[in-house]
């Protein structure tokens, strides 16, 4: 397939060439200069940038606009993101700009005319369906975790999954799993999808792959194993980034089976909240949000999290708001004792 | 200023004692008695009229953490303790013969107070026996018309015990805010 070309313009010399790395080995594009580009990323924080931008959309007001800048930025004509860069920011800005400019008529649009898979997270809690970013779990590690797991435990063998990163063992006796990589490491990991990483090390020869660890038969599991149940929580919490997995619609009612082990999962504050909404009744993310006054992207999390552990169905009956509560003196009394003990337990 | 129970329950061993203690402000007022029957085999002394701690609230107000005992024999303490409670804590101990069993045991015996009140319950030693698992102690519930958190806890750490209270809380009032930073 053809290679799209890029410009990299405004940049200092060393992060040019960063920034050239990544679109040449990661989103697989050719970095060329600016008469022959097909998208612009413009540097707004190097010398004579504004001239730059001018310029730019003087010459060739259609071509499609990347801009940096340390500042955050409201151009509506361009795609903008904020310094420090983040490599998945980057990648799925061009991504979709590709897209559209390869499918002028992607399937399953929204009102905000985006696809589901590329629209932009909203943070809000009153978020509408139609603006809901949403990810293929397919794309991403969890869903090469749960197959390894699915593998492992079936055949009771010792796995090892091999990514070009950092090897992922699989102990389905003990129920655990060994990842060389620290936390920080893996949640950045997850960040990207593993098409990207594939093509970071193809040129290297490797490769996904399962395969069994005789070796790692002959020890002890390490010390710095996880379980594998708080692995796969935290790992689709990370791949989500606020989304909902792709066959999760948020306005179809979402209901936890049972409540998931959060003394030993990873998990933010919010996700007690929800966990106990889900639990009691069937709601939908978009009004679980709502209600509890989170950001849709904390429902959306914990429902991806959930939903990688089977935690999760889906009941027919949708629940559109709280439970009735009658407002009498003994209510609200018992409502400002729970506060307070919450307040204490966490420390306010 | 407000006075309220929080109670503790479950069998002999399960933590419950441990629990009050990792969470408690003050040193905890224990009643134990040197075991003489079948409890001597799992630990040398066990509550015999039960265990008080207290959590200071914000408004200078308390909340009074009370442990049952776990044998039998002494669960005419249990209907006492449990008068004005807010809300139950049943410890499981995972490593005891039959765990099941003893849930369905505290269950049967604290259903009018579950019912008036709510449930948490906490699974301990999960680390030294990991069945049954936390969905079996959930389908157990269930088919016993019960529906309550289900968290695996080490008594001994402060952040489980505080969690599995912050869940009973928030399973008896999702509304409530989670405001702070710690568990």
């Amino acid at each position: 397939m053809k290679r799209a070309k890029i410009a990299v313009l405004g940049a200092p010399p060393r992060f040019h060439s960063l920034l050239e790395r990544f679109l040449t080995k990661v989103c697989r594009v050719r970095v060329v200069g600016a008469e022959q580009a097909e998208v612009c990323i413009i540097d707004l924080d190097g010398y004579g940038a504004g001239e730059l931008l001018a310029a730019e959309r003087r010459r060739r007001p259609r071509r499609p606009l990347i801009l940096l800048s340390l500042q955050a930025v409201d151009e509506n004509d361009a795609v903008c993101l904020k310094k420090p860069l983040q490599s998945r920011d980057l990648a799925q800005a061009l991504e979709r700009i590709l897209e559209r400019r390869e499918r002028p008529a992607p399937q399953r649009l929204g009102v905000d005319g985006r696809p589901p898979e590329s629209r932009p997270v909203s943070r809000r809690a009153d978020t509408k369906a139609d603006e809901v970013a949403f990810y293929d779990p397919k794309d991403y590690l969890q869903e090469l975790l749960a197959t390894a797991y699915r593998q492992a435990l079936t055949t009771e063998m010792i796995l090892r999954i091999d990514l070009g990163w950092k090897p992922i063992v699989i102990y389905p006796r003990q129920r655990l799993v060994w990842v060389n990589a620290d936390e920080r490491k893996l949640r950045s990991f997850c960040r990207l999808p593993l098409r990207h990483i594939v093509r970071l090390t193809e040129e290297d020869g490797l490769q996904t792959v399962i395969q069994p660890d005789p070796e790692a038969g002959l020890r002890e599991p390490p010390p710095s194993c996880q379980r594998m149940d708080a692995l796969l929580w935290k790992v689709a919490w990370w791949n989500s980034a606020g989304r909902l997995p792709k066959f999760i619609a948020p306005d179809r009612p979402v209901q936890l089976k049972r409540w998931p082990n959060l003394t030993r999962y990873w998990h933010p504050p919010q996700a007690l909240p929800i966990a106990a909404l889900l639990y009691r009744r069937p709601m939908t993310p978009l009004v679980t949000a709502r209600v509890l006054r989170l950001p849709v992207t904390d429902v959306s999390g914990f429902v991806s999290a959930a939903s990688a552990l089977r935690l999760l169905c889906f009941p027919e009956e949708c629940a559109v708001g709280p439970d009735p509560v009658t407002e009498s003196p003994a209510v609200s009394e018992r409502q400002g004792l729970f506060q307070r003990i919450m307040r204490r337990l966490r420390g306010g | 200023m407000t006075y309220r129970k929080l109670i503790f329950t479950g069998p002999v061993g399960a933590g419950k004692t441990t629990a009050i203690a990792s969470i408690s402000d003050q040193p905890p007022v224990r009643t134990d008695a040197a075991a003489s029957d079948l409890t001597a085999l799992r630990k040398s002394a066990t509550t015999v009229a039960l265990d008080y701690g207290v959590l200071h609230l914000p408004d200078g107000g308390k909340l009074h953490l009370y442990g049952t005992p776990g044998q039998e024999r002494f669960d005419f303490m249990w209907d006492i303790l449990t008068e004005g409670g807010i809300g139950l804590i049943l410890l499981i101990d995972n490593d005891r013969a039959d765990p099941l069993h003893d849930l369905r045991r505290f269950l049967h015996r604290f259903q009018s107070f579950i019912a008036a009140t709510g449930l948490a319950l906490g699974v301990t030693c999960m680390d030294l026996r990991a069945h049954p698992s936390l969905e079996s102690y959930h389908l157990e519930l269930v088919q016993l018309g019960f529906r309550a958190p289900v968290l695996e806890v080490d008594a001994r750490r402060r952040t489980d015990v505080s969690l599995l209270i912050q869940a009973l809380l928030l399973h008896l009032d999702p509304g409530l805010s989670v405001e702070g930073g710690k568990v």
